[in-house]
């Protein structure tokens, strides 16, 4: 393989290293590709034009598609026939993508950490290389007309050649590259060739927390510029005390004899004009137009209004050459006394941290998706979204403007691995990666300015703070002084106009909002929504509203990243780290969305979503406080159904409509229950916008909220009496081996020798298919990863277990007892809990176990959970609750499940989390049932005289099971349900990188005392409230 | 409770544990910064320099989940400490804050934290600046997690 080619790609080497290959040159960005600009289509006609479709433009043609494509070892491998001739025994590829998608080469995950040798800027010698070919065929140019070849992304390091000849090389994945091929194209068909390196000095600078892929990622096309063109344009909003907006032009032109501009409404009428020509426009130099827009309708994200604007160019003969069209969006971001505005309105940033991400696709994700992305975003209150961590497809920010999405564009800059050196400064502080640096928010800021979406700029991400970045904000505040610049590890805001941490926790945010430091903070990454989770949400959402120099939180991370596979079965499942085979690697840990690979949301997006609810509602004795959250708009969109429920059931319903209550202004309404107060009694308000949206139904809550109105005392409940035995004796059997009790319709069977259930019946039906017994632990959840590796594994709590040291019953006159003592016990430690369990079987065939827990040892720090496990017969799958719903909830993850009569199955109960954990609970439990197709089953409350709810879960697997599998498919089913009725549960926190779980939500391995009734369930019977019993 | 009477008594017992090595790089951060404005180094403290004054309070203030840290860059300060259990709460825990207050009977230790010192307060006490002179000292808050704790 390999051969002497031509150009750059083949520059020589010496055995030193010390090279001057293209792609290990941090101070070369690229050869001939030309400078940066605005991303805009030039169009024939207005009507083209007010497509916005740049298919439609003039000289468009698209070159994504099939390319002719060979993957070899480094680029000495690359055969010299590639760039000749069209190879048409190679394998054929669907551009755009990355490769090891398609099958070639492998899909790597770390998180910082580069997978190769840290030698910057050197590079394995046998880098992936791959080399693409397509052909297109191209008419000549027409006199000064320009043939502009187009990539949008690609990674990691791209070389062009049109017809065997060199055009130039790219680096900076994630940043546009246009090559003038005017010349090296010929009339007729023509060659066009690609070689693409997965790895290049740009490589230490693209070091996100993703996988490692490469190719052509994003669109690739050509563009047909005519003789007289628009170069590049700016366009600015200042507001004016008088509420006008002076909007300034800025624009290059070649070949133009005169640039019209207008600024349209939505209806069609021209609010500005203004006429440039062409001496102004002479030698590419840049002219200006500043123009006045009275009553301007500014750009928000709860209101984003865009303007129409036109740029049309006309040549020396007076001819229109193309129309450019932009969106405009009047806003101005400003800053004062240390706090950031929009049209001098406060606002906060409520938003999440978005890769670009797709199941099958990786990066190279298509726009479809990317407006799914969007939509689902406001469809759960977000407002803003970090392009972590580099820019996006242009396309991207056009969506942002027209669905009203705050963006913090970071550019595409990460050089975390270093930090495994223990040198994370590296080459962030080494003048010799300075243009390397620059040319990255450089190329970012003129390609994207033009967009009202973005509010700030941000220089990359976690690479330490050094000479570079004080270059990169230099340029920044060159290329646009107006919007704010970020950059989190510039932590006392030397260069930057906001200040930033990531991961700070809940009272460390309170920590800044209590003593501001005269600048705006920003959380840019915190509530790691790996697996289950993320716990916590509510209390630094109130951190957040607390104190107004806050003004921006970006939850990490939008989506899982797994890649969507299928077994030998048919069953789909998810990769992650690892299961290619990968080394090293970071196993799950991007695995750590609000939404899943299949882009649906987590509950942990419908959590956020209720926390982030735009309007907030406190009820209080008759009175409901509305309180409009937003910054922008006020509330006449909004309507709110109040239902008022007694044990669960709708007794009465309102709709209450606040009116126009101004942005972050407050109202209260008269609101009374209706109907029966003879139970517990909610109301339940669901907050909706009469508002058509793309993204959301007019059906559709915004937010829910429940206010406790009345609740019973001296009441419990029970199962509604029937024919079922009642009032039957109560008998006992005992021999040495099993104590049998009948009563009611029921049958129990203890073991005498370990005190277990080891059999009920009722009515003939089986209602346990495993004992009752004491339980700590939980399926382990991602957010438990520091718990379990400092704390638990080294205590051995996820094997400790009960043995039993004596088994009593005694009988009495409408009950027998069963008493059972044990030992509850990890291996290795000498710590633990003595128990008693005691077990009451009553005359009418129900069950009540309580636990008296005492601790002994040392150890009294958080465990998962502190409740029983029982076996529920596996066709017992139909669930009903009276408690939080209808989806999981946690003790810290519950604002967006209100209290109701919820119904479900044991399956869909379950969330598919891509690598399993404990899921399904349900907070606030007042009783459940499981039945089977014929409505027998199990019942299950609290025992009388403790709390009135309980946490509760049931799986169709075993915890076990569930703790085994490594991803869904893996998951071997129970042959049984596995139900657990908690007395506590361990919140979620989100420490798989961040918060632990907050003080109010542990739970520790202390002296308990707790109990539950079971009760027998029968066809058409109900749990219902009952007097007490005490 | 544990006081150093100096920075390098602290940093000497305590300077190899990262968390403590970043509060201390941040007690010699601080008179470089704006009185009352909170920083972070790393993600295990924030801190900010306050003038004794604004220290003082009615009673006591405990913590639970970080450790309240003492580091008077001016003037030695006076604080009673004393064991929660044995105190009055005034305001209960809140987790947005990691901060309950107990009232002030007189109870507790009293101890001088010397200019240059440091005084680290444990999660079962609760602490009570009592009128300082007019100096001024470094308020940090470490995170009671230990050696694991993923730090940058």
């Amino acid at each position: 393989m390999g051969g002497a080619l031509p150009g750059p790609l083949m520059m020589e080497n010496d055995v030193t290293m010390m090279t001057h290959n293209d792609w290990e040159n941090p101070s070369l960005t690229g050869r001939n590709r030309l400078a940066p600009r605005a991303y805009y289509f030039g169009y024939t006609t207005e009507q083209t034009a007010a497509t916005h479709r740049r298919e439609k433009s003039r000289g468009f043609m698209p070159l994504s598609g099939m390319w002719r494509f060979r993957l070899v070892d480094g680029p000495r491998a690359v055969p010299s026939a590639a760039y000749e001739t069209l190879q048409t025994d190679w394998d054929e590829v669907e551009v755009p993508h990355l490769w090891q998608y398609d099958g070639y080469g492998r899909l790597q995950y770390t998180d910082e950490a580069f997978p190769f040798p840290v030698d910057p800027p050197f590079v394995p010698g046998d880098t992936p290389t791959a080399v693409y070919q397509r052909e297109a065929d191209i008419t000549a140019p027409a006199p000064g007309e320009q043939i502009i070849l187009r990539f949008d992304g690609v990674e990691s390091y791209a070389e062009i050649r049109i017809n065997g000849t060199y055009v130039g090389m790219t680096k900076g994945s994630r940043l546009s590259a246009e090559f003038d091929i005017t010349g090296a194209v010929h009339p007729g068909r023509n060659l066009i060739t690609v070689t693409v390196m997965q790895y290049s000095d740009g490589t230490y600078l693209e070091d996100q927390d993703m996988w490692w892929a490469s190719g052509i990622f994003r669109d690739v096309y050509l563009l047909r510029r005519p003789a007289a063109r628009l170069d590049d344009f700016t366009v600015h909003t200042h507001l004016t005390d008088l509420g006008e907006a002076q909007v300034t032009l800025r624009a290059r032109a070649t070949g133009a004899s005169e640039l019209v501009w207008t600024v349209c409404d939505r209806d069609g009428n021209e609010v500005a004009h203004a006429e440039l020509d062409g001496t102004e426009l002479a030698d590419g130099s840049w002219a200006e137009r500043c123009v006045t827009i009275t009553r301007p309708h500014l750009w928000n994200p709860e209101d984003p209004y865009l303007y129409e604007m036109r740029l049309a160019v006309s040549g020396a003969d007076g001819v229109c050459e193309e129309i450019v069209p932009h969106r405009l969006g009047l806003a101005e971001v400003t800053m004062r006394d240390g706090l950031l505005y929009l049209n001098g309105s406060y606002f906060v940033m409520h938003g999440v941290n978005r890769h670009d991400c797709d199941d099958h696709k990786g990066r190279a994700v298509g726009m479809t998706r990317v407006r799914r992305d969007l939509e689902m975003m406001k469809a759960h209150n977000i407002n803003a979204v970090r392009t972590s961590h580099y820019p996006n497809d242009p396309r991207f920010y056009e969506m942002c403007d027209e669905l009203g999405l705050m963006v913090m564009a970071e550019t595409d800059l990460e050089c975390h691995g270093f930090e495994n050196v223990g040198d994370l400064t590296r080459i962030t502080d080494d003048p010799a990666w300075r243009e390397a640096y620059v040319s990255r928010i450089e190329r970012e800021v003129i390609q994207e300015r033009n967009h009202v979406c973005i509010v700030m700029w941000s220089l990359g991400n976690e690479s330490g703070f050094g000479c570079n970045f004080r270059a990169m904000a230099a340029r920044c505040r060159e290329l646009d002084p107006a919007r704010p610049i970020h950059y989190e590890e510039d932590r006392f805001g030397e260069v930057t106009d906001v200040l930033s941490t990531m991961y700070s926790r809940v009272s460390q945010m309170n920590d800044f909002g209590e003593h501001p430091a005269g600048k705006p903070r920003i959380i840019c990454e915190y509530a790691h929504a790996m697996g289950n989770g993320p716990g916590g949400l509510t209390e630094y959402q109130r951190v957040f509203d607390r104190w107004p120099s806050i003004q921006g939180h970006f939850v990490w991370e939008w989506c899982d990243h797994g890649v969507a596979m299928t077994d030998a079965q048919g069953r789909r499942y998810d990769a992650y780290g690892g299961d290619f085979g990968d080394y090293p690697n970071d196993a799950n840990f991007s695995i750590d969305g609000l939404v899943f690979p299949w882009q649906e949301p987590s509950p942990g997006l419908t959590e956020l979503k209720q926390v982030l609810c735009p309007v907030r509602l406190d009820w209080h004795d008759g009175s409901l406080s509305i309180t409009n959250r937003r910054y922008f708009t006020d509330l006449s969109d909004i309507e709110i159904d109040v239902d008022t429920l007694c044990d669960g059931e709708m007794v009465g319903t309102r709709t209450l409509t606040p009116g126009p209550v101004p942005p972050l202004g407050n109202t209260v309404l008269d609101l009374e229950p209706q109907g029966s107060m003879r139970g517990e009694t909610l109301l339940v308000a669901r907050v909706r916008s009469t508002i058509p949206r793309k993204w959301m139904d007019v059906t559709e809550p915004i937010g829910v909220y429940q206010f406790p109105v009345a609740v019973p005392s001296a009441s419990t409940w029970c199962v509604k009496e029937t024919s079922h035995g009642c009032g039957r004796a109560i008998s006992v059997g005992a021999d040495e081996q099993n104590l049998s009790i009948a009563a009611g319709d029921g049958e129990f069977t203890f073991s005498m020798a370990d005190g277990s259930l080891s059999r009920w019946t009722s009515g003939g039906h089986d209602v346990l298919a495993a004992p009752v017994r004491f339980g700590i632990w939980r399926p382990l959840i991602d957010n438990y990863k520091q718990e379990y590796e400092t704390l638990w594994k080294p205590h051995f709590l996820d094997v400790a277990r009960a043995d039993t040291r004596e088994v009593h019953w005694r009988q009495g006159t409408d009950s027998v007892t069963v008493t059972v003592r044990q030992r509850f016990a990890p291996p290795v430690m000498d710590f633990g809990m003595r128990l008693e369990l005691t077990y009451v079987i009553h005359t009418d065939g129900r069950m009540d176990v309580s636990v008296e827990g005492q601790t002994y040892g040392d150890y009294h720090d958080i465990v998962p959970r502190i409740g029983l496990t029982l076996g529920v017969p596996s066709r017992c799958r139909n669930v009903e609750w009276y408690g939080r719903g209808p989806g999981e909830s946690y003790p810290d993850s519950r604002m967006a499940n209100v209290a109701g009569l919820w119904h479900s199955d044991v399956d869909a109960m379950f969330t598919p989390y891509v690598r399993p954990q404990d899921c399904a609970n349900r907070e606030d439990v007042r009783w459940i049932t499981l039945r089977d197709d014929e409505g027998e089953g199990l019942a299950v409350i609290r025992a009388a005289g403790g709390p009135a709810t309980f946490s509760c879960s049931a799986w169709p697997y075993s915890c076990e099971a569930i703790d085994r599998a490594e991803h869904v498919n893996e998951l071997e089913r129970a042959g049984l349900i596995e139900l657990n009725v908690n007395d506590r549960v361990l919140g979620l926190g989100s420490n798989s990188w961040g918060s632990e779980v907050l003080d109010s939500y542990r739970v520790r391995f202390e002296n308990c005392s707790f109990g539950f009734s079971f009760l027998p369930i029968h066809t058409g019977e109900q749990v219902h409230r009952t007097e007490s019993e005490a | 409770m544990r006081l150093y009477a100096t920075r390098d008594a602290f940093e000497a017992n305590l300077g190899h544990v990262r968390k403590w090595m970043r509060a201390g790089e941040a007690v010699v951060k601080a008179p470089g910064l704006p009185y009352d404005a909170a920083y972070s180094l790393g993600d295990s403290l924030t801190f900010w320099r306050a003038r004794d004054q604004d220290l003082t309070a009615d009673g006591f203030v405990g913590h639970r989940r970080y450790h309240g840290v003492l580091a008077p860059l001016e003037g030695n300060l006076r604080v009673r400490i004393a064991a929660k259990a044995g105190l009055t709460v005034d305001q209960i825990y809140d987790d947005t804050t990691d901060r309950e207050t107990f009232m002030d009977g007189g109870e507790g230790e009293s101890v001088v934290v010397p200019e240059g010192g440091v005084l680290i307060l444990e999660e079962p006490e609760a602490a009570h600046v009592e009128a300082g002179q007019s100096g001024s000292a470094v308020v940090l808050h470490v995170t009671v997690e230990g050696f694991t704790f993923p730090n940058k």
